[in-house]
């Protein structure tokens, strides 16, 4: 009896944190996991349940990222009603020393509703759209965020995590010169994309989406939306149809053969392609496949 | 009833004038169902309904769920099957700030007895309960007043472990079908638990096994109500134990394959002459393909003990009642009934508006040659049921759960 005892209290005690172990970090998605690596370098052990090839709006609460969770101390949430599954992650794993950080804290949201908002307009998210990682200005309001997190859940390295951050500020600084430059090429460029997922991408480089391939968020595509974008993307000389990895390529095609529209797979996400590899790389392949499609224009 | 009434208003009035911020979630479901079969007595006779089109407005729930605090969390559901208001769950649950990890829940529940129990029958792909569990579980299966803690395992995968100390309703409650032993009040506390274990399968897949296990001692006067001990009440054992497995593999987004099944075993202790037992089981295996994100096609198969069939009194019929009940077939190792169901699904928008369609080829099978002796009954005997069915939910998203 004294045996299983000491096995079962050996088991417990290998699964509590040591004291000069990294920092366990889980995010919602893998675009805040790229940003925490980042801030926290070396000292931190960062993993993601959202995956850059999956939709973040549908992740299934598996036991398994609960467990993820069980053992880690900050947990980075996206917010904006965006992944309200990670609640029942988080309650499921049962970890009361957790520190969570709505990433979205400080985000001037685009499309915020300011009427009624109901299901007749489909899955429309009452705090406004919650893809604001894809403007890379959020990028800094999100490691500000993340550094906040990691300052509470490690003091004795709050110093490197924000040289860290500024580091990593000032890359996205110097790259938002770069993609800036190469994006005064597409200004006004009019796009159509599957989802509401590119609004702050949009905004950040002056791109116009005229429309959508849903015709309201979350509802798979109709025949007369289709029909009707059609129309309007013959009428504005539309090429590009933005297609986010986990979305059919079966509409998207469909209206890029009645149009002549070039479909591009647009990754939403760090992962989404092979190519967005981290945040950084992310905006590298979205501005090159704009930057792409101008120079294949007709 | 009426207090249930009162205290539905209560919760709509108080939710509806609480500051947003603190409300709780609400949502409201339909299930309507339009049906129609072959359906037989047992002698072969046509039911009056036989191949009549019908139509129920099956169940509407009612679900209230938020948070206390920080550590702790309430469900509210209330139902209406038939023409009834019940509760169908109302508990409290801690599921954050206690020694050794543990969540503790107590009220009335649906007991985590296998994997699919502690699912409401809208989130399963088919749609009529299995006969195994309709039988040894109950009509709307295995729901008690209780307490529950459970643990999380300290292994490398997740694991938990869950216990139970609940009423007894299940060998209760002699006014529903529920009474597995009629005539018998339960006076004693009865013990569950499950242990389950969680492994992911490569990149793209899942499965979880659980192994449950249920004991129960009550207060019983002999068999079947009758040949009470001329010395009184006996106890009674009762013994069920469940395996589960539940295997879900996702290709991507749009496309995914379920492949679940539970086995049931179950023992009673009888008293009529002397102490004796029976022991039975059944269980079923389906799989459910999903396609194109919204649709989905799949198959079950169902063994139960008894010639059990909750749907008689819908289908007009009117099975013999030492055949046609709960209280026999718990204890019926002799004959049984099967179910073969081809079901499909379309989802307007997920977890808001869905379609299912099913067609059910249920089977009975006498052997116990004493039932069969001076009637008319067949000693096999099939019925075909098409349905379709309309669940709409209103009301916050909930997220999915494995």
């Amino acid at each position: 009896m004294r045996k299983i005892l000491l096995v079962a209290l050996t088991l417990w005690s290998a699964t509590a944190t040591a004291p000069w172990a990294k920092v366990k970090v889980v995010a919602s998605s893998t675009d805040l996991a790229s940003i925490a690596r980042e801030v926290g370098g070396a000292l931190v052990d960062v993993n993601s349940i959202g995956q850059g090839k999956s939709n973040l709006h549908f992740v299934e609460m598996l036991p398994s990222y609960m467990l993820q969770v069980s053992k880690a101390d900050l947990y980075l949430k996206i917010g904006l009603a965006m992944d309200q599954w990670a609640d029942g992650i988080i309650d499921g794993s049962r970890n009361d020393k957790l520190t969570v950080v709505d990433c979205s804290k400080g985000i001037d949201v685009l499309e915020k509703p300011s009427g009624k908002v109901d299901a007749s307009m489909g899955d429309v998210h009452p705090d406004g759209n919650p893809h604001y990682w894809l403007d890379p200005r959020n990028g800094k309001i999100i490691a500000d965020n993340i550094l906040e997190g990691l300052t509470k859940v490690d003091p004795g390295d709050a110093a490197t995590y924000k040289a860290n951050r500024d580091a990593f500020e000032a890359r996205l600084d110097q790259k938002w010169q770069e993609w800036s430059n190469v994006a005064s090429a597409f200004k006004g460029l009019p796009i159509v994309s599957y989802h509401s997922t590119f609004v702050y991408f949009a905004h950040a480089f002056g791109i116009d989406v005229i429309g959508y391939v849903e015709p309201k968020p979350g509802i798979e595509p109709t025949a007369s939306h289709t029909a009707e974008l059609i129309d309007l993307m013959k009428q504005r000389q539309v090429h590009v149809i933005f297609r986010e990895p986990y979305y059919s390529e079966r509409a998207p095609q469909a209206i890029a053969k009645e149009t002549g529209a070039i479909v591009y797979t647009a990754p939403s996400s760090v992962g989404g392609t092979d190519d967005a590899k981290d945040y950084v790389s992310l905006f590298d392949t979205l501005v090159g496949i704009l930057k792409q499609a101008t120079e294949n224009r007709p | 009833m009426k207090a249930i009434l009162m205290a539905a208003a209560a919760i709509f009035l108080t939710a509806a004038y609480s500051y947003p911020l603190t409300q709780p979630d609400i949502s409201a479901i339909g299930d309507f169902r339009a049906y129609t079969g072959n359906w037989k007595n047992l002698d072969g006779a046509k039911t009056s309904k036989n191949g009549t089109l019908n139509m129920s407005f099956e169940e509407l729930e009612l679900a209230v769920a938020g948070y206390l605090n920080p550590y702790a969390k309430a469900w509210v559901t209330l139902s209406t099957p038939g023409n009834g208001l019940e509760i169908e769950e109302a508990y409290g649950d801690i599921f954050k700030g206690l020694p050794l990890k543990a969540e503790l829940k107590a009220g009335q529940y649906l007991v985590d007895f296998g994997k699919l129990n502690t699912f409401h029958a809208h989130a399963f792909p088919f749609i009529e309960r299995p006969l195994v569990h309709q039988a040894l579980l109950g009509p709307d299966g295995f729901r008690d007043q209780g307490v529950n803690i459970s643990f999380l395992l300290p292994l490398p995968v997740y694991s938990k472990l869950s216990l139970n100390i609940l009423r007894g309703s299940i060998f209760s409650q002699g006014d529903t079908l529920a009474d597995t032993l009629t005539h018998r009040n339960s006076q004693l506390p009865i013990y569950s638990g499950r242990w389950n274990l969680f492994l992911p399968i490569g990149s793209k897949g899942d499965l979880d096994v659980g192994l449950s296990g249920l004991f129960g001692r009550y207060k019983g006067k002999g068999a079947y109500g009758t040949g009470d001990a001329p010395d009184g009440f006996r106890n009674l054992n009762a013994v069920m134990g469940a395996f589960d497995a539940k295997y879900k593999i996702r290709w991507s987004d749009y496309t995914s394959l379920i492949v679940q099944g539970e086995y049931i075993i179950n023992r009673r202790d009888l008293f009529t002459q002397s102490f004796t037992h029976v022991t039975n089981g059944g269980g079923f295996a389906f799989f459910d393909y999903t396609f194109l994100k919204r649709y989905d096609l799949g198959a079950m198969f169902d063994r139960a003990p008894g010639i059990f069939d909750g749907n008689a009194a819908r289908f007009g019929q009117s099975l013999p009642d030492s055949l046609n009940n709960t209280s026999r077939a718990v204890l019926d190792n002799k004959n049984y009934s099967t179910d073969i169901t081809v079901f499909g699904g379309f989802a307007l928008l997920e977890e808001t508006t869905l379609i299912r369609l099913s067609a059910q080829y249920t089977s009975y099978h006498i052997s116990d040659q004493s039932l069969l002796a001076n009637t008319s009954l067949k000693s096999k005997d099939s019925e075909l049921t098409i349905m379709a069915q309309l669940i709409w939910s209103m009301g916050p998203h909930k997220p999915h759960e494995f």
